[in-house]
């Protein structure tokens, strides 16, 4: 009997005594998951024709009108960049914010190598509250700088821009 | 009755000796196994499969090496990503071999009770033991994500358990 306890005494011994050779951590493991929005030019923007001149700058403002300093223009023809942001879910009246990606861009005469500078955009997406609802559309306009004796002809260019959902 | 007790009263005190600081001489390779007195394990960055775009159901694998796979389902490129990151330390002398055990699967929970599969869990391959000199071991883990189709929006996060054993 004696033995007996004996050998508990010391099976309890080791169990108190003997160190944990496993371990174990609780890992985080995350994912965010958003809707979809979807982007789609309705309009170009567009600084129509002009004289080059001496030189100088046609602005397109967000709500399509158009001033020019030092060259001067043909009636017509010109436009603010159009963009319609659309909810995919149907769910509408989300947040976004819309955001113009290049501070400015090259235009480049076609058949040519010639170029001009756009910019200056400008967006008439909110800009006290930063997010927009969709479906909702968003206007872009810029500066379009032209040189002297700038070579007549087309010129197109591709600028950037991006929505994020609240 | 006496003897078989007594017996196995000896060979539990043979095993547990070296366990607190035994008088073996170190370069036996039986001592060292069994001289560490404890092994811990610490994440130190967590799994993150980064922004998904609901819609179509699929699937967003993150390797062990960190890189973004996705099938059927749309990531947004800006959003961060990354595999987890684990730090094995020992404490005591030795140069033990240690198994890590990563789970089948976990959920990650999400809004209103929603939740979504992490499976197919991989790390990065170690040397099975711990650097006698540092004490310390790195490796890095990475799972599969399962996304259902018109996946609810919102913030998903769980927990998953990595353990590891010493002397397998």
């Amino acid at each position: 009997m004696i033995q007996r306890f004996t050998c508990l005494a010391l099976l309890v011994l080791l169990s108190v005594l003997a160190p944990d050779l496993r371990a174990q951590a609780q890992s985080e493991a995350a994912a965010n998951i958003v809707r979809a929005l979807v982007l789609t030019e309705t309009s170009e923007l567009q600084f129509g024709s002009l004289f080059a001149g001496a030189g100088g700058s046609v602005t397109i403002a967000p709500d399509g009108t158009r001033t020019s300093i030092g060259v001067s223009l043909l009636p017509a023809g010109f436009a603010a960049g159009s963009f319609y942001v659309d909810d995919l879910m149907g769910e509408g009246n989300r947040k976004y914010s819309f955001t113009v990606l290049d501070e400015w861009i090259l235009v480049t005469r076609q058949s040519g190598t010639e170029t001009m500078v756009v910019n200056a955009f400008t967006t008439d997406a909110k800009t006290r509250q930063p997010w927009n609802r969709a479906p909702g559309t968003i206007n872009v306009g810029a500066t379009l700088t032209i040189l002297a004796d700038q070579m007549p002809g087309v010129y197109v260019g591709t600028y950037r821009v991006r929505v994020d959902e609240q | 009755m006496i003897r078989p007790i007594s017996r196995l009263t000896a060979i539990l005190l043979m095993a547990a000796g070296p366990m607190f600081g035994s008088s073996f001489p170190e370069e036996s390779g039986l001592v060292e196994g069994f001289a560490v007195t404890e092994i811990d394990i610490a994440q130190t960055q967590g799994l993150e499969f980064g922004t998904l775009i609901a819609g179509p159901a699929g699937s967003v694998t993150i390797t062990p090496e960190g890189v973004r796979t996705t099938a059927g389902v749309l990531a947004s490129p800006a959003s961060g990503f990354g595999a987890s990151s684990f730090i094995v330390t020992i404490e005591g002398q030795g140069n033990p071999n240690y198994t890590i055990t990563l789970p089948g699967s976990v959920n990650l929970n999400g809004p209103g009770g929603v939740w979504m599969r992490v499976d197919s869990f991989q790390r990065t391959a170690t040397s099975g033991k711990v650097d006698p000199r540092t004490k310390t071991e790195s490796f890095s883990v990475g799972a599969t994500l399962h996304v259902e189709t018109g996946q609810a929006a919102g913030s998903y996060t769980g927990v998953y358990p990595v353990t590891v054993h010493l002397g397998n």
